[in-house]
C-alpha cells in the first residue's frame, strides 16, 4: 500500500506503476524513486509495497523482467512494459480518469445551497 | 498454455526474489548515507522506510504460488499424455494400426497414467510457493501427491475394466475361426477380474482349460493370477509413482534448473519401476517365484526408493535447520 501524504485509491499503485515503466525498463528501487520525483514527493511509496505488486503485474503478463547490472554495478532485476501492459496502461488510465471525473463532479455540486 | 509456460519460466526462484529485496535495502541504506547518516543509523532508516522485508517475500512467493495454480494441475494431464504417446511410440511404427497394436493400446495406456503420475507430481511440486510456510506447504504437497495419485489410479483400474470388453471382441474376432480358441496369454488382458479369478482357482476353472496340458497349464494359470494382480498393483503403482515424484521435487528443491532435475528423477523413478516390472514379467515361467511378489514388486521397490529418498531428505533439511 502506496503511503501518501493523503492516502491513495485502492489500485492506484499498479498504474503509477505502470506509467513510471513507459519511460523504459528500470529496477524497483528507481521505479520509487521516479513515481516520488514526479509526484513533486507528494506521494511516498513504502519500497516493500512495491514489490508483490511488480511481480503480480509480471505473473499477469503486464511486465517482463530480466536481470542485469544497475548504476552502482549490482545485479538488479529490470522491469520492463510489455505489449499487454500497454494496453492495461491505457484501459486503467481511462477508468481512472473516468472515475476522477466523476468524483469531481459529485464534489463540485453545491446540492442547491447558498 | 504458452502464458502458463511462460510464467512457469518467470517466476523467480526463492534466491532471486531475496537478492532483489536487499538490493533494494542497500540503495536505501546508501540514500541515507549520502544524506549524512552514519552506518547503524542508515541501516536502521532503510529498514524503516523498506517495511517488513520478511513479509515482502512471503507475498512475493504468494503471489507466483496463485498464478500458477492453474498451471501446476495441468502439468499433471501434459505429462500423463506425453507418457502415453512415448509409450505408444516404443511399441513400434510397424504394429500401428494392426490388431496387434490396438489390442495393446489399452495396456500402453494403462502404463502411462502412472507414469504421468510420478513425472506431473515432480513437476508440479518443484520450486514451493512459500516455504516459509513448510508444515502447510507439506501437507498440501503430500495431499496433492495423494489426489493425483488417487485420480490416475481410478482412471487406470476404470480403463482396465471398460477397455478389455472391447478388446474381447477383438480377440474373438481373431479366434473365431481358431481350433485354438480360447486365446492365448496375449488375450487374457481382455479377461475380467471374475473370469481370471475363475482361471486362477482350481475348483471353478472353466472346461475349455482341459485343452491346456502341463507345464502349459501351470505357465497359463500363474499369467492368469499375475494379469489378476496386476489389477490391483497397476492402479496402486499411480500413488507408488506420485509418491516417487514428490521425493523428486523435495530434492530438486527451489534452485534454478530444479524442474529439469526433478524431471530426470521422475523418469528414472519411471524406468525403475518398469525393468522391475519387465523382469519380473520374465520370472512367471519359474514356478519357484510366488506371483504375488512378481506383480507388486515393482510396486515395493520403488516405494522403498521414494521413501529412504524423502526421508534422507527430510533429516538433511533438519540437520541444516538446527
Amino acid at each position: 500500500m502506496p503511503l501518501a501524504r493523503d492516502p491513495l485509491p485502492q489500485g492506484t499503485l499498479d498504474l503509477l506503476i505502470l506509467h513510471a515503466l513507459t519511460g523504459g525498463p528500470l529496477h524497483g528501487h528507481a521505479i520509487a524513486r521516479r513515481i516520488k520525483a514526479a509526484s513533486l514527493d507528494d506521494i511516498l511509496v513504502q519500497e516493500g509495497s512495491l514489490y508483490p505488486a511488480l511481480h503480480r503485474l509480471e505473473a499477469r503478463g503486464h511486465l517482463s523482467a530480466e536481470w542485469g547490472p544497475s548504476e552502482n554495478n549490482r545485479r538488479a532485476r529490470h522491469y520492463r512494459l510489455t505489449r499487454s501492459g500497454r494496453h492495461a496502461l491505457s484501459q486503467e488510465r481511462l477508468a481512472w480518469e473516468r472515475v476522477a471525473g466523476a468524483i469531481h463532479r459529485v464534489l463540485g455540486n453545491s446540492w442547491g445551497t447558498a | 498454455m504458452t502464458r502458463w509456460w511462460k510464467i512457469r519460466r518467470a517466476r523467480p526462484t526463492d534466491d532471486e526474489i531475496a537478492e532483489e529485496i536487499r538490493m533494494h535495502v542497500d540503495l536505501l541504506g546508501a540514500e541515507a548515507r549520502a544524506s549524512g547518516a552514519e552506518d547503524i543509523e542508515a541501516a536502521s532508516i532503510a529498514r524503516e522506510r523498506f517495511g517488513d522485508a520478511a513479509e515482502t517475500i512471503r507475498q512475493v512467493r504468494r503471489v507466483w504460488g496463485e498464478e500458477s495454480l492453474l498451471l501446476r494441475l495441468s502439468l499433471f494431464t501434459v505429462a500423463t499424455a506425453l507418457a502415453a504417446f512415448v509409450l505408444l511410440v516404443a511399441a513400434g511404427p510397424g504394429r500401428m494400426m494392426t490388431d496387434e497394436f490396438f489390442l495393446q493400446m489399452p495396456s500402453w495406456a494403462v502404463l502411462a497414467l502412472p507414469m504421468g503420475a510420478s513425472l506431473g507430481v515432480a513437476l508440479a511440486l518443484v520450486r514451493p510457493a512459500s516455504p516459509s510456510k513448510a508444515g502447510i506447504l507439506r501437507a498440501r504437497a503430500v495431499a496433492t501427491t495423494l489426489c493425483v495419485g488417487a485420480i490416475a489410479g481410478v482412471v487406470t483400474a476404470a480403463v482396465y475394466t471398460a477397455v478389455p470388453m472391447a478388446n474381447l471382441h477383438i480377440v474373438q474376432l481373431r479366434h473365431r475361426d481358431n481350433e485354438a480358441f480360447p486365446p492365448d496369454f496375449a488375450g487374457l488382458r481382455a479377461a475380467n477380474v471374475p473370469e481370471l479369478r475363475a482361471i486362477v482357482s482350481p475348483d471353478r476353472q472353466p472346461a475349455w482349460m482341459s485343452r491346456y496340458a502341463p507345464p502349459r497349464l501351470g505357465i497359463f494359470v500363474r499369467a492368469a493370477h499375475h494379469e489378476l494382480q496386476k489389477r490391483f498393483a497397476l492402479p496402486a503403482s499411480c500413488v507408488v509413482l506420485a509418491l516417487a515424484g514428490l521425493a523428486c521435487a523435495a530434492w530438486a528443491g527451489c534452485r534454478r534448473g530444479a524442474p529439469a532435475l526433478a524431471a530426470s528423477g521422475a523418469v528414472l523413478a519411471v524406468a525403475v519401476w518398469y525393468g522391475v516390472y519387465a523382469a519380473a514379467e520374465a520370472r512367471l515361467v519359474d514356478a519357484w517365484w510366488p506371483v504375488a511378489l512378481l506383480a507388486w514388486a515393482p510396486n515395493a521397490v520403488v516405494l522403498l526408493m521414494a521413501c529412504a529418498a524423502l526421508v534422507v531428505r527430510h533429516h538433511a533439511e533438519r540437520a541444516r535447520a538446527t
